[in-house]
C-alpha cells in the first residue's frame, strides 16, 4: 500500500510539476521582457558580467530570436569589459526524437559587435566556477536534455563589421573589420589584427587574417577546432622586424569543464624573415611548430605532451612542456630531443650577427637533448635548464684568414643553469684535423679539449693537440718535426674580462722536448713564460737548418724566458739560457768547442707605436775549450764575456749598437759601437772597434806562437812583450767598404829564440786603412811610425831603428830611408811602398843601396884567411808579390883585386819553409894568387874570370847553378899552378893525383907548373854535379892546359863526369879542411 | 740508288773526319821511377832506411900518365853506378829533414788512429774524437805543416824528374801508397 501511495504521489507531483513548467513556459513565451530579465540575470550570475538587452523578441513558429542593443559589462571591474551588440537575429529548430533532440541554430546574424577589454579584465573570471555538479543540477540538466535538446549545432552565423579591442598589461590587441560567417567547414572569421606593446614600441600587424572555427557543444564537452590564416604579418620593434607570410595556425581543442585538450596545435608559415639594423636579412623557410596537450583550467596549467619545432633545416626538436599560467607564469620544457643542423644554423647565426662570411662550418646533425625552464619573476623571466648538444663525427671547417682547419668532431657541449650564468661543460675531440694555409705542412692530427664553467669563468682542464708529423718552413725548405704534442692543462677563461690563463703547457716532439710554458692573456697584455731543460734545441736547430750545414751541437741546456706582450704598449722579454757541457763542431772540426759552460741573458723591450726594440744581452763562457782553426782558447783560464746594449728600429731595419764589449779575460777587451742598417738584400754598417791596451805576450802566445808552432817554429819561439792596443772604424754601404784605424805597440820587445836578434824598446803606431775600389780616396795619408830603440843582430853593431811611414787606402809607404849600419859600411833601404795590402796578391816595392859594406867577416866560414871585400851596389825595383821577391840591379864585391858582381838577386817562395835565393854572378879579374894564397887548396897564379848563372841557394846549400871559370891571360901576371893545386883540381874533378909512380918522381923536381889556361865548367842540378873542362884540343878536354915547361895538363877523360853534389862537398871539404893541404898519394 | 750513294758518301766523310779527329797525346810519366823515389824518400823520412852515404867514390883505375908531361886524368866516378832513382836537392833535403823531425810527433797519432795516410798523398784526420781540443789544435797544426811540406815536396820531385806540373797529383798518389805502406 505504501508503495502504491508513493507511486501515486509521485505521479501527481510530476504532473503538477509538468503543469507548472508548462504554465511557466507559456507565461514566459508571452512575456519576453521576463525572459529578457531572466537571461540578463543568468548571464550576470553565470559569467559575472552586467548584461543588458535592449530588445528581445522570439517566436516558436518558426523558432527565432531577435535581440538588439545588447551590452555586456564586467560587473567586477567596471569598464574593463565593454561588449556591445547592435543587433542579433537567430533562427532555430529542433531535430531528432524526443529526448534526443538537437537544437540547431539555423542562422544567426550579428551586427555591430564591439568588444573592449580593459587592463583589469580577467578572462578567467568569465569562466564560471561551476565546481562539481550537484545531483539536482545533473538531474535538471538531464531533464532539460530530455525535454528540450541534448546537443547544440550551429548552422549559419554571420557577423559583419565587428570590432574588438583588448588590453592586458603592456599588450593592446585590436581586431577590426571583423566579419564572420558559417561555412560547411565551420565558422569563418576575417578581419584585421593589430597587437601593440606600447611600452616597448613593438607592434604586430596582420592586415588580414582569417579563421575557420568549428565549434561543437554537447552536454559532455565542447569541441573547438580552428584555423588561423595570416597571409601577411609583421612584427616590428625598435630593434628588429619579423615578417611572416602565409602563416597558419591550426588548433583542435576539446573544451571540457576542467580541462581544455589540445588535440592538435600547429603553427607554420611559408617564410619568416628577420631584419635588424646593421645585419643582413635573415630568411627562414617553412618554420613549423606543433603541439598536443591539455590545459588544466583549474590549475591554470598547460601541459604539452608533445611539441615539435622545425626551423628551416636549422633545427628539428621535440619534447614535452608545461606552461603554468597565473601570477607566476612558468614554462617548463621538460624534455628536448632532436637535432640541430649547424650546417645552416651557424651561417644563419653569423648572418644574424652581421657576418656574410661564416668562419666556421659544421655539417651533419648535432643531437640535442635536455630541458629548459622559464620562470616569470618580479625581475622578469628567469631561464634555467640543462641542454646537451652531442657531436658525432661532425665535419668541421673553420676559416681564419688564410688559415683553413678541417676535421671531424665528436663530443658534447652541455649548458646548464640560468641563461644569465649558464654552466657550460664541453668535451670535444677532433680527429683527422687538416690544417692548410698556415705555411706549415701538417699531417692529419687530433685535438682533445675540455672546458667547463659558469659564465663568465670557465676552466679548461685539458687542451691537447697531437700532431704525428709536420714540416716547418725555414728558409724556403721544409723540415720535419714528428710526434708533436702540445698539452695545456688547468687553463681558465674569464669571459667578462676576456682573459685567458694556461699555467701548464707542455710541448714535446721528436726533436724539441721538455718544454714547459704558461700563458696568461687579457685585452691589455699577454704573458708567456717558457722553460725547459734538455730541450734538444741543438738537434732541432740542426734539423731546421738554423745552424750552418755540417755543424753539430750538444750539451745540457736550461732555458727560462718570459715575454710580456702589450699590443698597444711596451712589450718585454727576459730570457736566460744556460748550457753546460756545450760541445759543437763544424763539419771539418776546424771550429769546435767542448765542455763549455755558457750562460746567456737577454732582456728586450719594445714599444708598439715606436716599432723599436731595445735589447740588453750578456753572454759568459767559462770552462771548457774552444778551437777555431789553430786558435785555441780555454775559457776556464780566459773566460769570455760578451755584453751588448742594442736598439733595433723595425721601420728602418736599423740596429744601433749603443755599446758592446767582448772580453777575453787576461787577454783582450774589445769595445764596439755603431750601427747596422739592412737595405734591401745588403747590410750597411758603421762601427768602431776599440781594443784596450793589453799585454802583448799572452796575445802573441795565444794568437801567433801557439797557432804557428809547427809552421813557423822560429816565429813561434820568439819572445814578445809590451802593450798592444787598437782602434778601428769599419763601414760599408752598397759596394763601398772601408776600414780605418790603427794598431799600437808600446814599450815592446822582441827577441828570437836564440836571443841573437833583439828588438828593444819598440814603439809602433801602425795605421790601417782599407777602402774598396768604389770608395773615396781623397783624404790625406795617415801617419805611422816604427821606432826600435835598440836593434842587435849578429855581426851588426847595436843601433836604433826609426821608420816613419804614411798609410793611404790599401797602401803603406815609408817616408824615409832605413839605414842599417854594418861594422863597416851601411845598407840603405829606400822607400818601401806596399800596395793592395788587403788583396790576395799584395805588392811591396822598395830599393836597396849597399855602401862599402865590408863582407870579409861574413866569409870567415868560407875562406880560411881573412878576406878584404867591400860590397857596393844598388838594387832597384825590389818587388815582393806575396810569394816571390824580384829585384833589378847589382851588387859588386871588390875582392882579390877583382870583382864579383851579383845581378838581379831574388827569392822564390820567400815566406815558405824553404825559400830559394836566386841570382846571377859575374866574376871579373880575380887575382888567383891572392885568392889561393896561404890556402890549403894550393897556390895558383893568374887572373880568373867567369860567371855563375842560375844560382839557386836553398837552406844554405846551392841547389842549382852553372859555373864557368876561365883564367884570363894578363900581362905581368904569371900563370903558374903548384902541385897541391893540381892535385886538388884533379881530386875535385873526380880523378886521382897525377903524381904517382913515375909522374910523381918527375914532379918531385918541381913545385910549380906553368899553365896556359885553366877552364872549368861546372853544372849543378838535381844534386848532380857535373864538371868539365872548357879547353878542347885534339879531341881532348882539358881542365888545365899546360903552358911551357914544366907544365901540367889536367885532362877530363870522362865526357859525362858527374858526381853527387854531396860527394862533391865532401871532396871540397877534405881538400879545404886538410891542415897540411892536399895529400898527394 | 741515289739514296744508297748518299749513304756511302756520308760514311766515307765520317771516316775521314774520324781519322782526322784522332789526336794522340802522349805524356811521359815515369811511374816506376817515381815509385822508387817515393819509396826511398818515405823510408828515409820514416827512419826505415839509413840515409844514403855516397861519399866514397870508387877508385879510378884508368888514370895514367899518357905523355912525358904530367897529365892528370879525370874519369868517371862511382856516381855512374849510383842508384839512378835518387832525386834530391837542397829543397827536397830540407823538406825531408823537417818531415823527419816532425814524424816522431805524428807517429803516435798514426798508431792511435787519429791520423791516417790519405790516398791523395796527404795526411788526414781520421778520428780526432778522442783528442781534447788543445791536442786537436796541435795535431791540426802538425797536419797542416806536414801537408804543406808534402805539397812542395811533390812539386820539387816532379820538377826534378822533369814531370809536367799538371802531373803532380799523380806523383802524390804514388807517394800515398808509400806513406801508407810505411805504416804497416
Amino acid at each position: 500500500m505504501k508503495v502504491k501511495r508513493f507511486i501515486l504521489a509521485s505521479i501527481v507531483f510530476i504532473l503538477a510539476s509538468g503543469a507548472c513548467l508548462a504554465l511557466a513556459l507559456l507565461y514566459l513565451y508571452h512575456h519576453p521582457s521576463t525572459v529578457k530579465r531572466l537571461v540578463e540575470d543568468y548571464l550576470s550570475a553565470r559569467f559575472g558580467v552586467e548584461t543588458t538587452i535592449g530588445e528581445l523578441e522570439y517566436g516558436l513558429q518558426p523558432m527565432q530570436v531577435h535581440a538588439a542593443h545588447i551590452a555586456v559589462r564586467n560587473a567586477k571591474s567596471g569598464d574593463d569589459l565593454d561588449l556591445s551588440l547592435l543587433r542579433l537575429n537567430a533562427a532555430f529548430k529542433l531535430e531528432g526524437q524526443f529526448g534526443r533532440r538537437t537544437l540547431v541554430i539555423e542562422r544567426m546574424a550579428l551586427a555591430g559587435v564591439s568588444l573592449t577589454a580593459g587592463e583589469r579584465m580577467n578572462w578567467a573570471d568569465l569562466i564560471p566556477d561551476t565546481g562539481p555538479p550537484s545531483a539536482f543540477s545533473r538531474l535538471a540538466k538531464r531533464a532539460a536534455a530530455a525535454l528540450l535538446f541534448r546537443d547544440v549545432r550551429i548552422g549559419v552565423v554571420d557577423l559583419d563589421d565587428g570590432e574588438a579591442v583588448l588590453g592586458k598589461g603592456d599588450l593592446k590587441m585590436a581586431l577590426r573589420r571583423i566579419r564572420a560567417g558559417t561555412t560547411p567547414e565551420g565558422i569563418r572569421v576575417d578581419g584585421e589584427l593589430q597587437i601593440q606593446w606600447p611600452a616597448t614600441g613593438a607592434v604586430f600587424d596582420a592586415p588580414q587574417f582569417g579563421t575557420l572555427l568549428n565549434l561543437g557543444f554537447s552536454a559532455d564537452q565542447d569541441i573547438f577546432s580552428g584555423q588561423l590564416l595570416l597571409p601577411e604579418a609583421r612584427y616590428t620593434s625598435p630593434q628588429a622586424t619579423a615578417t611572416a607570410s602565409q602563416a597558419e595556425v591550426h588548433l583542435a581543442l576539446s573544451l571540457g569543464p576542467d580541462r581544455i585538450t589540445l588535440e592538435d596545435g600547429r603553427l607554420s608559415c611559408r617564410s619568416l624573415t628577420f631584419n635588424r639594423e646593421g645585419m643582413e636579412e635573415l630568411p627562414l623557410h617553412a618554420p613549423r611548430l606543433s603541439a598536443t596537450g591539455e590545459f588544466d583550467r583549474r590549475q591554470g596549467v598547460m601541459r604539452l605532451a608533445r611539441w615539435q619545432l622545425t626551423l628551416d633545416e636549422l633545427l628539428d626538436i621535440s619534447g614535452e612542456a608545461e606552461l603554468k599560467l597565473g601570477a607566476a607564469r612558468t614554462l617548463d620544457i621538460k624534455r628536448i630531443d632532436g637535432a640541430l643542423f649547424p650546417g645552416k644554423m651557424i651561417p644563419t647565426a653569423f648572418l644574424a650577427a652581421g657576418c656574410k662570411l661564416t668562419p666556421v662550418q659544421v655539417t651533419g646533425a648535432v643531437g640535442i637533448n635536455g630541458h629548459l625552464v622559464f620562470k616569470e619573476t618580479e625581475r622578469g623571466w628567469i631561464e634555467d635548464g640543462d641542454v646537451t648538444a652531442a657531436f658525432d663525427q661532425n665535419a668541421v671547417k673553420a676559416v681564419l684568414g688564410s688559415l683553413r682547419i678541417e676535421g671531424k668532431v665528436t663530443g658534447t657541449i652541455r649548458g646548464s643553469g640560468r641563461a644569465s650564468a649558464p654552466m657550460i661543460a664541453t668535451r670535444l675531440s677532433g680527429r683527422q684535423i687538416l690544417l692548410n694555409g698556415s705555411g706549415l705542412r701538417v699531417e692529419p692530427f687530433a685535438v682533445d679539449v675540455s672546458a667547463e664553467g659558469t659564465y663568465p669563468a670557465f676552466s679548461i682542464p685539458l687542451l691537447e693537440i697531437r700532431v704525428p708529423a709536420a714540416a716547418l718552413p725555414v728558409a724556403d725548405t721544409f723540415h720535419a718535426i714528428n710526434d708533436l704534442l702540445l698539452r695545456a692543462t688547468n687553463g681558465t677563461i674569464e669571459a667578462d674580462t676576456m682573459s685567458l690563463s694556461c699555467p701548464e703547457i707542455i710541448l714535446t716532439s721528436d726533436v724539441l722536448r721538455n718544454l714547459k710554458a704558461s700563458l696568461a692573456a687579457d685585452l691589455r697584455q699577454m704573458t708567456v713564460v717558457v722553460s725547459g731543460s734538455e730541450t734538444g734545441w741543438a738537434e732541432a736547430a740542426g734539423r731546421f737548418q738554423l745552424l750552418p750545414t755540417g755543424w753539430h751541437f750538444g750539451g745540457v741546456d736550461r732555458l727560462q724566458a718570459k715575454a710580456v706582450i702589450r699590443p698597444d704598449g711596451e712589450s718585454r722579454l727576459s730570457s736566460t739560457l744556460e748550457l753546460s757541457g756545450l760541445s759543437f763542431a763544424d763539419a771539418s772540426e776546424r771550429c769546435a768547442g767542448e765542455d763549455i759552460a755558457l750562460r746567456a741573458e737577454i732582456t728586450a723591450r719594445s714599444h708598439h707605436p715606436e716599432g723599436a726594440i731595445a735589447v740588453v744581452a750578456s753572454l759568459r763562457a767559462s770552462g771548457g775549450e774552444f778551437l777555431w782553426d789553430r786558435f785555441y782558447l780555454n775559457p776556464g783560464n780566459n773566460p769570455v764575456t760578451l755584453s751588448a746594449n742594442l736598439h733595433y728600429a723595425l721601420s728602418g731595419r736599423r740596429l744601433q749598437i749603443n755599446s758592446a764589449r767582448l772580453e777575453l779575460e787576461h787577454l783582450l777587451t774589445l769595445n764596439v759601437g755603431g750601427h747596422l742598417v739592412r737595405k734591401g738584400s745588403q747590410t750597411a754598417y758603421d762601427m768602431t772597434l776599440q781594443a784596450s791596451p793589453a799585454p802583448a805576450a799572452p796575445l802573441f802566445a795565444t794568437f801567433i806562437a801557439e797557432p804557428l808552432r809547427y809552421r813557423q817554429p822560429a816565429l813561434a819561439a820568439a819572445l814578445v812583450d809590451g802593450l798592444l792596443s787598437a782602434e778601428v772604424h769599419v763601414a760599408a754601404e752598397g759596394n763601398r767598404r772601408s776600414l780605418r784605424g790603427h794598431v799600437d805597440w808600446q814599450s815592446g820587445n822582441a827577441v828570437t829564440a836564440d836571443k841573437e836578434v833583439r828588438l828593444e824598446g819598440i814603439e809602433l803606431r801602425l795605421p790601417l786603412w782599407y777602402q774598396s775600389e768604389g770608395a773615396d780616396r781623397g783624404d790625406p795619408p795617415m801617419k805611422g811610425k816604427l821606432t826600435v830603440r835598440r836593434v842587435t843582430a849578429p855581426m851588426l853593431p847595436a843601433q836604433e831603428l826609426v821608420l816613419p811611414f804614411d798609410v793611404l787606402p790599401n797602401q803603406l809607404n815609408t817616408t824615409g830611408e832605413l839605414r842599417v849600419r854594418f861594422p863597416e859600411g851601411e845598407v840603405r833601404l829606400g822607400t818601401v811602398s806596399g800596395r793592395e795590402l788587403f788583396s790576395p796578391s799584395p805588392q811591396v816595392k822598395t830599393r836597396l843601396a849597399v855602401k862599402r859594406v865590408q863582407v870579409g867577416g861574413f866569409l870567415k866560414g868560407l875562406w880560411s884567411l881573412p878576406v878584404d871585400a867591400d860590397v857596393n851596389g844598388e838594387l832597384e825595383d825590389i818587388v815582393f808579390d806575396g810569394r816571390d821577391v824580384r829585384s833589378r840591379g847589382r851588387l859588386v864585391a871588390d875582392i882579390f883585386k877583382g870583382k864579383i858582381i851579383v845581378q838581379n838577386p831574388g827569392v822564390d817562395a820567400a815566406l815558405s819553409t824553404a825559400p830559394n835565393l836566386q841570382a846571377d854572378c859575374l866574376i871579373q879579374d880575380v887575382n888567383l894568387a891572392d885568392a889561393t894564397q896561404n890556402t890549403s887548396f894550393g897556390r895558383i897564379q893568374g887572373v880568373l874570370g867567369g860567371r855563375l848563372e842560375h844560382l839557386e841557394i836553398v837552406d844554405g846549400e846551392p841547389q842549382r847553378f852553372t859555373l864557368l871559370l876561365e883564367t884570363i891571360r894578363t900581362q905581368g901576371v904569371p900563370q903558374r899552378i903548384n902541385v897541391e893545386a893540381v892535385e886538388n883540381i884533379a881530386r875535385i874533378g873526380g880523378g886521382q893525383s897525377p903524381f904517382v909512380g913515375f909522374a910523381g918522381n918527375v914532379a918531385s923536381f918541381f913545385k910549380e907548373f906553368n899553365y896556359d889556361k885553366i877552364g872549368i865548367r861546372a853544372v849543378l842540378e838535381n844534386d848532380v854535379f857535373k864538371i868539365n873542362g872548357t879547353i878542347k884540343e885534339g879531341g881532348v878536354e882539358y881542365l888545365v892546359k899546360r903552358g911551357g915547361i914544366p907544365g901540367v895538363d889536367v885532362v877530363n877523360s870522362n865526357p859525362i863526369n858527374q858526381i853527387s853534389f854531396k860527394d862533391m862537398v865532401k871532396r871540397v871539404r877534405r881538400v879545404t879542411e886538410s891542415p897540411s893541404g892536399p895529400v898527394v898519394n | 740508288m741515289k739514296q744508297h750513294g748518299k749513304l756511302v758518301k756520308a760514311a766515307v766523310a765520317f771516316a775521314i773526319l774520324s781519322i782526322g779527329a784522332c789526336v794522340t797525346i802522349n805524356i811521359y810519366f815515369p811511374a816506376e821511377k817515381v815509385e822508387a823515389v817515393a819509396g826511398e824518400i818515405v823510408q828515409e823520412v820514416r827512419g826505415l832506411q839509413p840515409e844514403k852515404d855516397t861519399d866514397t867514390p870508387q877508385k879510378n883505375k884508368s888514370s895514367s900518365l899518357k905523355r912525358p908531361m904530367l897529365v892528370a886524368s879525370i874519369v868517371a866516378t862511382a856516381w855512374a853506378a849510383e842508384d839512378v832513382t835518387t832525386v834530391s836537392n837542397p829543397t827536397i833535403r830540407a823538406l825531408k829533414q823537417q818531415m823527419k823531425n816532425r814524424y816522431p810527433l805524428l807517429k803516435p797519432h798514426f798508431k792511435s788512429g787519429v791520423l791516417r795516410e790519405g790516398a791523395d798523398g796527404f795526411v788526414a784526420l781520421a778520428n780526432a774524437g778522442a783528442l781534447n781540443l788543445k791536442d786537436k789544435r796541435d795535431v791540426t797544426g802538425l797536419v797542416d805543416a806536414e801537408n804543406k811540406d808534402r805539397r812542395v815536396l811533390y812539386q820539387e820531385v816532379a820538377k826534378a824528374m822533369k814531370i809536367e806540373p799538371s802531373q803532380t797529383d799523380r806523383v802524390a798518389t804514388i807517394f800515398a801508397k808509400e806513406w801508407q805502406k810505411s805504416l804497416q
